[in-house]
């Protein structure tokens, strides 16, 4: 098991430094001149100069490197060329919000996904598996960009019951919540189908019931508990995946987190946060995927045998 | 059999818009004040948008914008994608495991920020949001292709080809891409509903398709912004896409039923 830690550690190292070096390089795929698009036409030779230096890119490109991985040790991001702070400060305050709202979806997922799951798989071929198959694959296909006007349009303008937008209000994370949580709840349940009846063909299920145990037991304990498992991976990959889908849900409900100081600073042409948020983002999503995996190592020592 | 017929017409539909797009071309641009956000009628079937332009016809340039991403992300990513999972499936070794360490790489990255970071850094456009697409979506191909390659490498039809000396590309062409083109197909069945929801994404954030041009992301951006007086805005674009994502998926999970021997078995 240690061993197996190591290696994951070691890979997540690896992998966080590649996406680094690619973020690194970012701001060089501008096409043209990085700092006369940062700041557009009216600017003086002077200030270009000025940037050109506060950004290090008069600086030979291995130095402006060693520099860029040696200050990330450091937590240093960089400046704000729009809010004239570091970017480090900028992300400490905006990432709490990103977690909270990707966690809250994460429950709303799994909130709708378990029942509908159970109940298509312990009612396989009959209309409520077709119903609740049908209803996840258009789960799966509304794009939160236009579910999340939809839910505004009916709950907060037609109902009134929730507020539109920001993040103040103590209601105010349900929405977002439930346009990002939708595509995974579809994912969710069709995967808890899929594992639970596999587990039911299983002998140990026919001994189960054979011996007489009570439905309840049989399939809340026994089959459940088994095919949790591969479910449970499916949720740890895809809290990663919500930070990044969290980006297009803050937009629409102006929740003030990562994703929308990312898209934001994209407007705004504020390369150092882009960079900072892409950075911070994908190393969450890393992390989060390592900490899954080592959970499921955990779990079933299978895993860690095999590999 | 009524989902069959709904998610084949659907994507029909989605053809014949596309088409129409090239008929329509003005009128769509076209900038009719008088028609400021106006409720579907006698003029117009949908309504017009904020510059009074007429929503069905913006429709239907924006069918016309997603089939292009779509098939162009597909048709790029499934190449690329293909071709270095055959070859490295195919040739093993220090060439399967330097290629396995890149897709993974790709793969720990969140696909949807790094398109976002693409079309970001590279600027907004049609061809640069294909290009975003094909740098995150050849991932999955790749991966497929690599693992269907690895399980026929040691199928006799395989030994008997390379005893007799054929070339490792044609063996590749001609022995291997054949016996895995259906799950790709699949694959690329899903591909292409993903790459029709990341277009209008990316458009939706102002990175993909630019003024006056039309993408259904791009309607339902300006659209909620009129959301209370003119919900049609939104709705028209919306269920377009929805529906067209819908049937594709529809059509790729009828596919995987169809190629899955097991489960067909089963249901009979």
């Amino acid at each position: 098991m240690i061993a197996y830690f190591f290696r994951l550690l070691g890979s997540v190292i690896f992998v966080s430094w590649i996406v680094g070096t690619l973020v690194f390089f970012l701001i060089h795929l501008v096409p043209g001149d990085p700092v006369a698009v940062m700041l557009g036409d009216w600017a003086s030779p002077t200030d270009e100069t000025a940037l050109r230096e506060q950004l290090g890119l008069h600086l030979p490109i291995s130095t402006q490197y060693w520099l860029y991985i040696t200050g990330l040790f450091q937590f240093d991001l960089g400046q704000s060329l729009f809010f004239h702070q570091p970017v480090s400060e900028l992300i400490a305050e905006r990432f709490p919000m990103t977690l909270q709202l990707a966690v809250m979806a994460l429950l709303v997922a799994a909130l709708i996904a378990f029942p509908l799951g159970l109940w298509a798989a312990l009612r396989a071929g009959k209309w409520p598996d077709h119903l609740s198959m049908t209803v996840s694959l258009i789960g799966v296909s509304i794009p939160n960009f236009w579910l999340g006007p939809m839910l505004i349009l009916f709950f907060s303008l037609g109902l009134a019951w929730l507020p539109v937008s920001g993040a103040e209000q103590p209601f105010s994370w349900v929405l977002p919540a439930i346009t990002l949580g939708t595509a995974l709840a579809a994912i969710l349940a069709r995967m808890l189908r899929a594992s639970l009846l596999e587990v039911l063909h299983e002998d140990y299920i026919r001994t189960a019931q054979a011996k007489g145990l009570p439905s309840r037991l049989v399939y809340g304990k026994h089959a459940l508990l088994n095919a949790l498992l591969p479910v449970v991976t499916i949720l740890g990959l895809q809290l990663g995946t919500l930070l990044g889908g969290a980006v297009i849900t803050e937009v629409v409900f102006d929740w003030p987190g990562l994703g929308q100081l990312l898209v934001e600073s994209i407007q705004r042409r504020d390369y150092p946060v882009v960079q900072g948020c892409i950075l911070v983002i994908s190393v969450a999503y890393i992390t989060i995927n390592g900490l899954t995996e080592l959970a499921y190592a955990w779990l079933d020592p299978r895993i860690r045998v095999a590999s | 059999m009524l989902l069959k017929y709904f998610s084949y017409s659907i994507v029909v539909v989605w053809l014949l818009m596309a088409l129409l797009g090239f008929v329509i071309d003005d009128s769509a641009n076209e900038v009719v004040l008088s028609q400021f956000l106006a409720t579907p009628n006698s003029q117009s079937a949908l309504g017009s948008d904020e510059l009074g332009r007429p929503v069905l016809e913006r429709l239907i340039l924006g069918a016309q914008t997603s089939l292009f991403v779509a098939v162009g992300v597909v048709f790029f990513s499934a190449i690329i994608g293909t071709t270095i999972g055959i070859y490295s499936g195919y040739m093993g070794g220090l060439t399967d495991r330097v290629i396995t360490k890149i897709i993974d790489v790709f793969l720990a990255f969140p696909g949807l920020l790094l398109a976002i970071a693409l079309a970001a850094i590279l600027g907004p456009g049609i061809e640069n949001v294909v290009f975003a697409l094909v740098v995150v979506g050849w991932v999955g191909y790749a991966r497929l292709a690599r693992a269907q390659t690895l399980s026929l490498r040691h199928r006799e039809h395989i030994l008997a080809a390379r005893s007799l000396g054929v070339a490792t590309p044609l063996m590749l062409w001609r022995h291997v891409l054949p016996l895995i083109l259906a799950p790709l197909g699949v694959e690329a069945t899903f591909g292409i509903a993903g790459a029709v929801i990341s277009e209008a994404g990316l458009s939706f954030l102002g990175l993909g398709v630019q003024p006056p041009d039309a993408s259904w992301g791009s309607m339902i951006k300006e659209g909620t912004r009129y959301l209370l007086v003119a919900p049609h805005l939104v709705l028209a674009p919306g269920i377009a896409l929805m529906l067209v994502v819908l049937a594709v998926n529809l059509i790729g999970d009828q596919w995987r039923d169809y190629l899955d021997v097991k489960s067909r078995q089963s249901r009979s």
